[in-house]
């Protein structure tokens, strides 16, 4: 087979190319320390959540030094609790799971970035230094109310973040 | 210099508008520069007509082929 | 002079008149669905950037559905049985072997189209129990009336019957020429219909197995992650379909109409072969935060979608070349000079340039979805639409219609109506696909999301590095209207060529490759041996993920309720006249029987 000389240039270009969008990721994955939503999180009975104690009452607890759990209900067209608020210089957990269709969790202008399925639960943990206030909202369609489907992640600054007791409902 | 033919004034100023017009987006997400989009759109416009105008006179062109090129004008 | 010469040869209507008459089926069937997909397009391009909203939020996604299926199933799919079925006639220069049996499959599709199509717009009617509200994507436990899985169903079915024809082609002709390769053509048919199979075993169990006995209540369990995987295992390779169409206009038309020859058969043969063996096995990358499926599987799609790149990469490389060598061969010289020379005043040539000049800018951004950890800023926001307009919505899409210019009069032995329009419309395409695709990517590096009516929330507001959302939204609606023109403008003339008067000598003959089918290894007509190592890719990438996924959640799940997807619009605008179309729709439903609900 006859394989012209540019082609041949191209094809190595091709793979030097393919190889380099490889190692961005695993540098991001290694190095960096990005860890994908993966199947940690665990099954649940989307029927019975009220009898699992996280979701039960969603809501954020703290467990450790300046780390935070949150358990979140992502259901037809709500986020429970919302607001999530947690202090600046924290590690905040987030376990989502569905009562009813699948569902999506964007904190909007982070990569805060997970899918919610009926029967899966969702680990996603990230870090939070600035204190600040985020949006979060769905962006799996989940029926008519879809786009008025949105909740609030508020970063407090640490000296003003009370703990024990910032959830509502 | 050859006069470029008008199909080939309309597809060039459709890809160098579109061009042009995506620098602005480079221009805001990797550097970080705000443009005001009125402006560049007319900037945009500016650049496409008198790149077409330029062309359609034979002041710029791309070089000048053998005569058996003309035909196909 | 005029640039389309006469060649004086007969046209593919002149030598297969019967096969002629179902290929321009299928093409009007495909460019009736696009008429109808544009228009709901063009609404949902003013009404979510809220500059026209002309029906309700609710029905917006009603709109969504019915564009996603007519676009990317109905649109692209009937386009290719008729590309293929020409392509397949022509290369083996031989009828298929049963008309009857041609026209078979191809009703099935229409059959199919029309039950998912009912299913779809009954979602406009409030009285009717019939809603199929659940977007391209269909993902349990959001649930359609069983018509819409029953209309894909039958599609598929007629997809599959389509490829059989193809195949009895092949054997027939194999029979009569045993020692010859396999015809260029032919072969991207064969190989496409092969990934095809493959990848159509994944929404065949999910539909046939799980959603339509779920949605006529055989059992009311199901469980989501399975069927989501199960319908991406497909949702891949299905853009593949769609493209490979389009690769098979690029390789073996375009040299042609740019005045040269195909550099190299081989090489294009062995493209082909990849997407065979690469398409399938890759499906999880549109999975990469979902939960329920561990890490490791999705870094194996990940680098195999990285791999992925290499055919289109290469096709770039032969098509550039193809068409540099024509432009060589009508006079061009110089290190960019040669562009001159190419015959932009074809529709058909332009068309496919452009439509390849843009898949260049959707591959780039393909691969910022493929990269894994990368994927977590841009997954589900309007980024996604971005990209995928300009690989199916421009390189196939717009690749087709160029095409179709070309095509049209050696099935109908008349004119185009107009290339000067057909001109303008690929450049309005361009233009306004440019715009609009531009503006989804930025704003969905912002966090605006996709699949949404209305993406303006009360509680925050998106966050620009430069310009404004508004700007944004208005480009995306002004992009989007141009494309709405685009479309009207390719439709109007395909419609208004029934009209140019009959003429003889339209035939268009193809040039012979440079490097001809005989320079490339015999094995890459070995169809069973890369059909067996496609298979044992796609069994390695998916066994483990769904076995995992079945013994984590069950088979049924782990206890999740159906949900109808029966939105009340809350306009009651179509009322008045579907009160007049009531009672015959209402037999219809009867007999049909509302079980969804």
């Amino acid at each position: 087979m006859n394989i012209h000389n540019y082609e041949k240039l191209w094809l190595v270009l091709a793979m030097v190319m393919i190889i380099g969008f490889i190692s961005t990721v695993v540098y991001g994955a290694t190095a960096v320390g990005i860890e994908m939503v993966n199947d940690e999180g665990g099954t649940i009975d989307s029927t019975a959540l009220e009898e699992d104690d996280r979701f039960a009452e969603p809501r954020v607890e703290q467990v450790g030094d300046n780390e935070y759990e949150a358990y979140v209900v992502a259901r037809q067209f709500i986020f429970e609790p919302d607001p999530i608020e947690v202090p600046a210089n924290s590690t905040l957990t987030f376990y989502v799971t569905s009562p009813d269709v699948i569902h999506g969790f964007e904190v909007v202008g982070t990569n805060a970035n997970a899918m919610v399925i009926p029967g899966e639960v969702t680990e996603l943990t990230v870090e939070l230094n600035e204190p600040g206030e985020y949006g979060i909202l769905c962006n799996e369609y989940c029926g008519g109310g879809h786009h008025t489907m949105e909740g609030k992640l508020i970063v407090h600054p640490e000296d003003e973040f009370e703990q024990g007791g910032e959830t509502d409902e | 210099m050859n006069r470029t033919s008008k199909a080939g004034i309309l597809v060039g100023s459709g890809m160098l508008f579109i061009i042009v017009w995506e620098i602005r987006s480079a221009l805001g997400l990797l550097v970080g520069i705000d443009t005001n989009p009125q402006l560049y759109m007319l900037l945009t416009l500016a650049i496409v007509g008198l790149t077409a105008f330029a062309l359609a006179i034979g002041l710029i062109g791309v070089t000048p082929e053998t005569p058996a090129d003309e035909d196909s004008s | 002079m005029s640039e389309q010469l006469e060649s004086g040869a007969p046209t593919f209507l002149d030598d297969y008149p019967e096969e002629a008459a179902v290929v321009k089926a299928a093409l009007w069937s495909s460019f009736i669905a696009l008429a109808l997909g544009a228009v709901f397009g063009v609404i949902q391009a003013l009404h979510r950037t809220n500059i026209l909203r002309v029906i309700d939020s609710a029905d917006y996604y009603t709109v969504l559905t019915a564009h996603g299926v007519l676009m990317v199933v109905s649109f692209t799919i009937f386009f290719l049985v008729g590309l293929f079925t020409w392509a397949t006639v022509r290369s083996f220069d031989r009828g298929v072997e049963s008309i009857r049996y041609t026209w078979t499959w191809y009703g099935l599709m229409v059959v199919g189209t029309l039950m998912a199509v009912v299913a779809i717009l009954g979602g406009f009617v409030p009285s009717l129990d019939i809603s199929a509200d659940v977007l391209f994507t269909f993902y349990a436990p959001m649930q359609a009336h069983p018509l819409f899985y029953g209309g894909l169903t039958i599609f598929v079915i007629g997809t599959w019957l389509a490829g059989a024809d193809w195949f009895w082609t092949w054997r027939a002709w194999k029979a009569e020429n045993p020692d010859e390769r396999i015809p260029l053509q032919g072969f991207m048919v064969l190989t496409t219909m092969l990934m095809w199979y493959l990848a159509t075993i994944g929404i065949a169990i999910a539909v046939v197995v799980f959603l339509l006995p779920w949605s006529l209540g055989l059992f009311d369990q199901i469980n989501p992650l399975l069927t989501r995987t199960l319908f991406w295992f497909w949702g891949h390779p299905v853009v593949y379909f769609w493209l490979m169409p389009a690769y098979l206009l690029w390789y073996t038309v375009l040299p042609t109409v740019a005045g040269g020859r195909l550099f190299s058969d081989p090489l294009a043969r062995g493209v082909f072969v990849l997407f065979l063996l690469l398409s399938t096995p890759v499906g999880i990358h549109h999975q990469y935060v979902d939960p329920g499926i561990a890490s490791g599987f999705k870094a194996i799609a990940m680098t195999n979608t990285m791999f992925l790149l290499l055919p289109s990469l290469l096709t770039a490389f032969t098509v550039v070349a193809s068409v540099e060598h024509g432009a060589r061969q009508r006079g061009g010289t110089g290190l960019f000079g040669w562009l001159r020379a190419l015959p932009w005043r074809d529709p058909a040539f332009t068309g496919m340039m452009l439509a390849g000049l843009m898949f260049a800018a959707g591959g780039f951004s393909g691969m910022i979805n493929a990269g894994m950890n990368i994927n977590y800023l841009v997954h589900n926001t309007i980024w996604v639409p971005g990209h995928f307009h300009l690989t199916v919505g421009t390189a196939v899409a717009l690749t087709f219609m160029a095409a179709t210019y070309w095509l049209w009069p050696q099935l109908t032995n008349r004119r185009l109506y107009s290339r000067p329009i057909g001109l303008a419309q690929v450049v309005i395409w361009f233009v306004g696909m440019g715009l609009m695709s531009n503006a989804m990517h930025v704003m969905g590096l912002f966090g605006v999301p996709r699949r949404t009516a209305e993406p303006q929330y009360e509680g925050f507001e998106f966050v620009t590095s430069f310009g404004s959302i508004t700007e944004l939204r208005l480009q995306l609606a002004i992009g989007g209207t141009l494309l709405f023109i685009s479309t009207v403008l390719f439709v109007s003339n395909i419609a208004l060529s029934t009209g140019t008067p009959k003429l003889s000598g339209l035939g268009k003959p193809l040039s012979e490759p440079l490097s001809g089918a005989h320079d490339s290894p015999e094995i890459l007509d070995n169809l069973k041996l890369w059909f067996a190592i496609a298979f044992v890719l796609v069994v390695l990438a998916y066994s483990l993920p769904l076995a995992s996924i079945i013994s984590r959640g069950g088979i049924l799940g782990p206890g999740v309720d159906p949900v109808p997807m029966i939105i009340e619009p809350l306009g009651a605008t179509l009322e008045p006249l579907v009160a007049s179309l009531q009672p015959p729709l209402g037999r219809l439903a009867a007999v049909v029987g509302g079980v969804g609900a």
